[in-house]
């Protein structure tokens, strides 16, 4: 097979990954020496994968556990080499897989700056060029200097993705999430991905959050068991993949009882960074967070609500602090039925709503369903804070309330559609 | 948002040789300030180890054993300088060596997590061990001086040994270190065979004490020509020839040669075993 390198970044065509078990060491090393391929039984990882990724698109990979995503990522890091197949990768990739893997716990972060960004095959003149950049990014302070065994978590993320992403790749693997660290570093990691995809990165994304992957890419590959089972626009792939979890589903217990929980903290003024926004900001800089969250049926707050179908009013009052040299945030609510699927969801991007917020960094906002359709169950409530782009999420409150409808009639089904009779 | 990045990343360049270079000196500086990092002598061990490793062998051979040198004074410092030579290049090889078999194993991120030239590796003991030996070169001439030895200018000649030497070590260090991937038992293995060189090697004696049989087959050791051309050049003041330091690099090049085609052929199988 030719390879057209002008157009393509990655181009596959019959990949796999087999993995012959049970063979010894020594039994790999003889049939490595002779070229030959071992009889014994083998697992296949990842079998007959052909795919074409042009320059600059967004491609992702969904799937469950086990499905050969990680090991389709690491045929195209390099790091695995493929039992069968080609596979042409057109540029230089950079993987957001295991941050900070190569760096030596005894050395500073300075150290292992220099030599983790030449592991990623910087050259010399071009780190001491980007140092200050990385440092800068990682925004770690005095601790630059100290041993990385001395690091928090967060800051050994921090430094090890300053590194990876100050490199301008042709290709960018990301497995699971678009951002990392917390708080205002999770906004400025995702910030720094963003920007590499609109320079016209190509990117791979690889990920469980289905809304994510459809609000980011335009096409979509579903593995299962180290197969294609498609591949297409993301919607529809995912509109199949989806159709697909819930055939699976139905054998399972449905996701019985579901626990509200609601941890939020009020607004307190941060007494580390007290100048870096402007003075009546009462968060520290960077932070978008809730603070409070409410749900109100019939006027009666509460985490367990009870409702009537076709009746009750269902309301949500979000209030939020959000660092006003942010672009203002975008908000969304998910109703859950008891066995966890989405039954609707709503989000101010989507009907065209700008939030407001004052000079503090708060605003509000509530959400109302008249005449609630949701037909007799549990339902249960989650919200979302989310970016201007509403692709990277804030926070997100995960089952606060609970309603339970009662309906005086049989109706059968989750909600009532808007209808109506004609006799003719 | 104030940090955002102030310059847009450039692409990287294509990897080249200088890249190559300088990375294997990067492995090398870590390795060897892992080394000292957190002793309180720091880099005076660089000395104080070949000083001290050199008062105890003289001290064993010299008064315990009652060994002789041949064709030297009788003086325990004649004694030591020559074996000191001789062990000089050996602790190379053996410092550099013995620890090569876990070089890739022990690195398993550089495997399976980023593309890394894995056969730069064993460079980190090889400039190790090369730096040491420098400094024991040095630590030998400045000995020699004072003891009486008039210096001269095949002196200058002595670091050309390195070069034979660092190619040979890197060599050798490349295979164990590709078949220590596989065979985890060969970090114990080269123990013994790197203690059992120690005397396959001329370090406690001349070349010329042995009978001429051994003679023959202890030139096939390639450690042998670097210790006799170091004290060639050393007390005898001989230019080294040409000749057989052309044939020991050589030798040690289609050896690197080797190693290196046997790297390449089972390097993609590291990642199914680490």
């Amino acid at each position: 097979m030719s390879f057209d390198t002008s157009h393509f970044s990655v181009q596959a065509e019959g990949l796999g990954k087999q993995y012959v078990l049970g063979a010894s060491p020594y039994q790999r090393l003889w049939h490595l020496l002779l070229g030959t391929s071992s009889k014994m039984a083998s697992f296949s990882a990842l079998s007959n994968v052909t795919l074409q990724i042009q320059k600059g698109e967004s491609v992702g990979i969904i799937g469950q556990n086990g499905a050969g995503k990680s090991t389709l990522l690491q045929l195209l890091c390099g790091t695995l080499s493929p039992s069968t197949g080609q596979l042409h990768v057109n540029g230089q990739v950079a993987a957001l897989l295991e941050l900070g893997a190569g760096f030596n716990q005894d050395f500073t972060g300075r150290e292992n700056i220099l030599f983790s960004a030449a592991m990623y095959g910087m050259q010399p003149q071009y780190i001491e060029q980007h140092l200050q950049d990385i440092i800068d990014f990682a925004d770690i302070g005095e601790f630059i200097d100290q041993p990385v065994r001395t690091y928090s978590s967060g800051m050994y993320v921090r430094l090890a993705f300053a590194i990876a992403t100050s490199v301008q790749p042709d290709v960018l693997v990301i497995d699971e999430a678009l951002s990392v660290g917390d708080g205002a570093f999770a906004r400025k990691s995702f910030d720094r991905i963003m920007q590499l995809k609109q320079s016209g990165v190509t990117l791979l994304f690889c990920s469980h959050s289905l809304f994510q992957v459809e609000s980011l890419c335009s096409r979509c590959i579903w593995l299962h068991q180290g197969k294609v089972m498609a591949q297409g626009p993301s919607a529809e792939v995912i509109a199949k993949y989806n159709d697909w979890l819930s055939q699976q589903s139905v054998v399972k217990a449905p996701n019985e009882g579901i626990t509200p929980a609601v941890a939020i903290d009020p607004v307190q003024p941060d007494p580390d960074n007290p100048d870096s926004s402007p003075p009546n900001f009462k968060g520290s800089a960077g932070s978008v967070r809730f603070t409070k969250l409410k749900a109100r049926c019939d006027d009666l707050g509460g985490t367990a609500l009870t409702a009537r179908s076709g009746q009750s009013l269902l309301s949500v009052d979000f209030e939020f602090l959000a660092d006003p040299q942010l672009p203002i945030p975008n908000l969304a609510l998910v109703v859950y039925s008891a066995d966890g699927k989405i039954v609707c969801s709503s989000g101010t991007w989507i009907d065209g709503v700008e939030l407001t917020r004052g000079v503090d960094g708060i605003g509000r906002a509530s959400l109302n369903f008249p005449k609630l359709p949701l037909l007799k169950g549990q339902y249960s409530l989650t919200a979302f804070l989310m970016c201007e782009r509403a692709v990277h999420v804030y926070e997100a409150v995960e089952h606060f309330a609970t309603v339970q409808v009662s309906q005086p009639h049989l109706e059968q089904g989750l909600f009532s559609i808007p209808h109506q009779w004609q006799t003719i | 948002m104030s940090s955002q990045p102030t310059t847009k990343p450039v692409q990287v360049q294509s990897f080249s040789l200088r890249y190559y270079a300088w990375l294997s000196f990067q492995l090398a500086r870590r390795d060897i300030e892992v080394r000292y990092r957190g002793t309180s002598l720091g880099w005076l061990w660089a000395l104080l180890t070949p000083l001290l490793m050199l008062g105890v062998y003289t001290f064993a051979f010299k008064y315990i054993f009652k060994v002789r040198w041949p064709g030297v004074g009788d003086s325990p410092v004649d004694f030591a300088l020559q074996l000191f030579a001789g062990l000089l290049i050996f602790q190379a090889a053996a410092d550099c060596w013995g620890r090569s078999s876990r070089i890739i194993v022990d690195q398993p991120h550089l495997v399976k997590k980023v593309v890394f030239p894995l056969a730069l590796l064993p460079w980190a003991p090889v400039i190790n061990a090369l730096f040491h030996a420098g400094v024991s070169m040095l630590l030998l001439l400045v000995v020699a001086g004072l003891w009486g030895f008039k210096p001269h200018v095949q002196w200058a000649l002595l670091p050309l040994v390195l070069l034979p030497l660092g190619l040979l070590l890197w060599a050798i260090s490349l295979l164990l270190a590709t078949l220590g991937v596989f065979m985890r038992d060969l970090a114990q293995v080269v123990v013994l065979i790197v203690g059992l060189l120690q005397f396959l090697t001329p370090v406690f004696f001349p070349v010329s004490a042995l009978p001429p049989v051994f003679q023959q087959v202890i030139q096939w050791n390639p450690l042998t020509v670097l210790i006799e051309q170091v004290r060639a050049l050393v007390f005898d003041a001989q230019w080294p020839s040409l000749q057989l330091w052309v044939q020991s690099l050589s030798t040690n090049l289609v050896l690197a040669v080797i190693a290196y085609a046997l790297f390449r052929r089972v390097r993609k199988g590291f990642a199914d075993v680490i």
